[in-house]
């Protein structure tokens, strides 16, 4: 009798569901991302703001304090969506941008530099859960340090207001989630792709951070040449002032410099950007390795 | 085994030449090696990418008559102020800046990633000719992209104006001495972020950060004093412009450095970097981790 | 001279010498105090896995900077570049290529960076490339090669210029028999040629195949050094010797009289006897005698354990489970 015929039985019991799988890839490339000291302490700072916000809320409603302070009462600005913008949601994205350019040009190419595709795939592992495994772990820490802590400052400034101010103001909560998260998915469907394509985690870093460098740039100067839409369109940054400044319904003379166009064009503009990258993405991810 | 693989006879080898003339050998056969990868490999994409944008505007700019049926380029004066200050924003900001960085910390550190330096190392050539001709390799594919660029760029300034007026100008020596000093700023931003961004590949494990770094430094330059202007690049090159750019209500101006001393700087400051670079190789250990 | 005098004349020559050589990464030890003297001829690099043996190669080849020691290759050092990477060839345990070449111009563009001339580099190209058989492969992409290929490559990388020293990391790695039997040859010729040759293998019956001397490394610390019928004797160890004979039991029967032999073994066939003596050299004076009295046929005698596989075991593999 062979060998395969006395030794060997093929598994028949019953298999998790594939979204359980999904979670394996997001427990260990998150378990990865904290191996990195420098992360950790990255992503503990990025709670100072929402902290120090709490506490600048806490003094603005303190009429005492602001007596001892000299401050006048008539000069204070109203804290609504420009203040939130401003104030919260600018910072938390370029520290979202900090975050997704540390760890997503990492998460993917290390695989496919390694050529470990085809053994993530050859498990009933499909290339939607790799991907959607791999994405969870920069929603979830996206939304950690931005709208997650934002939730409670919003209640914490409708506590503080008092006179129904959360009521009138549901619309920030809307704004914060939907904001924070196109820009994570944005940022990291666009990381993942770079990553997919160059390979190498250092040069997809570098790519990541060339493309945006460049296309604010670029759009910038198309803005001053032809005026319009069209180099806002480039600026990838751009189209997430646009939908940021709708959603927070902010209209201060501060925000004169932010992008303008029409929210469709920026709608267009994420639509665009995530299909280009989820495309470049599946293109690359691959279950056989491809010898030039 | 077929007969054409057994192994043939002995050749006789002459002795190897000495002394500058193997250097010479050694050194032009690295500017060819490097020079092909940073023009025709996988990774010369990304400065292709990066020369095709301010091409494509300049056309764009070029066969523009959506405004009243004129052009962008109203009169060859407003033409020349335009690509100016696409040459200024766009292509020194950006082309000239990520394109160096992608081909000059790449030389060593894309080879170190690549896991092959050690291949160089062992063989007998001198680490200042190694430094030195992949240094000479990366300028030169520099120069001929980013200087193609701005020669196709300013040669399309003239498509809405004709050829008479490329004659006129060129026979009155504005297109020698304009393109010259666009040419000219391009080989000295090469030279300078060229030899900063070697050795940044050379130390760094990680370029990213020393490049981020470099990056916010160029951009408020203008905004810098005077004392801190001369450590930047863009300093001294963008005096060259035949068409001073307006910096903006905030810049803090300062003279610009005369030609001579723009040249010195950037070759005092890529014999700097390429000693250092030497050093460093000098000092390197192979000893490959993960990327 | 035919190739054995030629080796011959050159033993003796200290081609590689390392004078207390150590290396640390940090608080990790490397190698540890090495003290060597390689000679012509091939020299096996044995230990098990970080033993230290790609670290020695690496220092030895100039790619790592000891930490403290010395090292000379042909009386030069690693600083002296253009004369050290002259006279030597290292094969890497690396198995990765500059992007995108191909075999041929791998190995020309090596030979014109090390100073040939092109008419030069390219007839040295296409006898290296003959020597490894990859003359057929050689206009095709490196990364479309298979292991065997990609290690006989960078063989030829190491080999091209004709070095005086060849240091090779785990050379027959991916190899088919075939070409193991080939570049064996070809290593044997080099060595034959009064060249320096220093291998690393984990194939243990191999190296003592090839091997004229062997290096036992262990934990970055030198273990044993020499040929194998020196490390053996010094082991103290009784040794095993391996006699064949149609009388075997009858010599089992009278060896136990000599005090010197502490054990006796039948093989398997009944007609051959393995026999461990505390003294050898005694034995051997004393069985003699024996056999001229007996009358005894004798088919063959000799040492059964001066095999690498028998030294590693002894001294590597019997330390590592008594600690």
């Amino acid at each position: 009798m062979a060998i395969f015929q006395k030794a060997y039985q093929g598994y028949s019991g019953p298999l998790t569901k594939p979204m359980d799988r999904t979670w394996v890839i997001f427990r260990y490339a998150l378990a990865d991302v904290f191996q990195s000291r420098l992360f950790l302490a990255f992503f503990a700072v990025c709670f100072l703001l929402p902290i120090l916000l709490m506490c600048f809320l806490y003094l603005f409603y303190n009429l005492e304090f602001l007596i001892e302070m000299d401050v006048d009462l008539e000069e204070l600005t109203e804290i609504d969506g420009n203040f939130f913008l401003l104030a919260m949601q600018y910072p938390q994205n370029f520290m979202l941008f900090v975050m997704i350019m540390a760890i997503g040009p990492a998460m993917i190419s290390p695989d496919i530099r390694n050529n470990a595709m085809p053994l993530f795939l050859s498990r009933p592992i499909n290339k939607a859960s790799y991907i959607l495994g791999k994405l969870l772990v920069l929603l979830v820490l996206g939304s950690l340090i931005s709208w997650v802590p934002a939730l409670p400052l919003f209640f914490w400034q409708g506590y503080l207001a008092g006179g129904g101010w959360l009521g009138d103001n549901l619309h920030l909560i809307v704004a914060s989630v939907v904001t924070s998260m196109a820009w994570i998915l944005s940022l990291s469907l666009l990381s993942f792709a770079v990553s997919a394509w160059v390979e190498w985690k250092t040069v997809a870093r570098l790519a990541f951070f060339g493309i945006l460098f460049f296309s604010s740039i670029f759009g910038g100067v198309v803005t001053e040449i032809f005026g319009g839409w069209g180099g806002y369109m480039v600026n990838i940054y751009a189209g997430i002032e646009v939908i940021m400044r709708e959603l927070y319904r902010a209209d201060s003379n501060l925000l004169d410099w932010m992008a303008d166009m029409q929210i469709g064009y920026a709608l267009l503009q994420f639509f665009l950007l995530s299909v280009i990258s989820l495309f470049v993405l599946t293109r690359r991810i691959r279950a056989f390795q491809v010898v030039s | 085994m077929s007969t054409s693989n057994l192994p043939a006879e002995t050749i006789q080898v002459p002795q190897l030449a000495s002394g500058l003339l193997v250097w010479r050998r050694q050194l032009m056969v690295i500017f060819r090696i490097e020079f092909g990868k940073a023009m025709f490999s996988r990774r010369a994409f990304s400065c292709y990418a990066l020369i095709s944008m301010p091409i494509i505007l300049m056309l764009a700019v070029a066969f523009d008559e959506s405004r009243d049926g004129s052009n962008a380029f109203a009169t060859i004066e407003s033409a020349r102020r335009i690509f100016g200050y696409i040459f200024s924003a766009l292509i020194i900001a950006t082309v000239l800046f990520l394109g160096n960085a992608a081909i000059f910390t790449t030389l060593f550190r894309g080879e170190m990633l690549d896991r092959s330096i050690h291949y160089y190392l062992l063989t007998p050539v001198r680490r200042e000719v190694l430094v030195i001709g992949k240094y000479l390799a990366g300028l030169g594919a520099a120069f001929v992209l980013f200087g193609l660029c701005t020669l196709i760029c300013f040669l399309l300034l003239y498509v809405p104006f004709g050829v008479e007026q490329f004659i006129t100008d060129l026979s009155n020596g504005i297109v020698t001495q304009q393109l010259g000093l666009y040419l000219g700023i391009v080989v000295l931003g090469s030279m300078g972020y060229g030899a900063v961004f070697m050795a940044t590949g050379l130390l760094f494990k990680n370029p990213l950060i020393p490049i981020i770094v470099v990056a916010g430094w160029e951009m408020l330059h203008f905004l810098l004093p005077p004392a801190l202007k001369i450590f930047s690049i863009i300093y001294y090159i963008q005096g060259l412009l035949p068409i001073p750019m307006d910096q903006g209500p905030l810049a803090v101006i300062a003279a610009p450095p005369p030609l001579w001393i723009s040249i010195a700087g950037m070759f005092g400051l890529s014999a700097f970097t390429v000693a250092i670079s030497v050093l460093v190789l000098k000092r390197l250990e192979i000893r490959y981790t993960d990327e | 001279m035919n190739k054995a005098e030629i080796l011959e004349s050159k033993l003796g020559e200290k081609n590689i010498v390392l004078h207390d050589l150590s290396k640390f990464y940090g608080d990790v030890l490397g190698v540890n105090r090495i003290g060597l003297e390689i000679e012509p001829g091939i020299t096996g690099l044995v230990g098990p896995n970080g033993a230290g043996k790609s670290t020695l190669m690496n220092v030895i080849a100039g790619l790592i900077a000891p930490t403290r020691g010395e090292l000379k290759v042909l009386g030069v050092s690693p600083s002296q570049t253009e004369k050290f990477f002259g006279q030597l060839g290292y094969c890497t345990q690396y198995d990765s290529f500059p992007a995108g070449i191909n075999g041929y111009d791998f190995i020309c563009n090596t030979l014109l960076i090390h100073g040939y001339d092109r008419k030069v580099a390219k007839k040295l190209t296409s006898q290296t490339l003959g020597q490894v058989s990859l003359t057929e492969a050689a206009m095709r992409s490196v990364d479309s090669y298979s292991k065997g290929m990609r290690q006989r490559i960078k063989l030829a990388q190491a080999i091209c210029h004709q070095p005086n020293v060849l240091i090779l990391d785990e050379p027959l790695n991916g190899l088919d028999p075939m070409a193991r039997a080939q570049v064996i040859e070809l290593f044997r010729d080099f060595a034959d040629s009064g060249k320096t040759i220093l291998i690393s293998s984990q194939i243990l019956h191999e190296v003592d195949l090839i091997s004229d001397r062997v290096v036992l490394l262990n934990s970055g610390y030198l273990v044993a050094e020499g040929d194998l019928t020196n490390i053996q004797s010094e082991t103290g160890e009784p040794m095993k010797i391996f006699i064949r004979s149609s009388h075997a039991s009858a010599i089992a029967a009278q060896v136990f009289e000599f005090e010197h032999v502490v054990e006796a073994q039948m093989h398997y066939d009944g007609e051959g006897l393995f026999i461990r003596s505390t003294n050898a050299d005694a034995f051997f004076l004393a069985f003699n005698g024996l056999v001229v009295d007996k009358g005894w046929a004798i088919e063959s005698m000799g040492p059964a354990d001066e095999t690498i596989e028998a030294i590693y075991q002894h001294l590597i593999v019997e330390t590592q489970v008594a600690t």
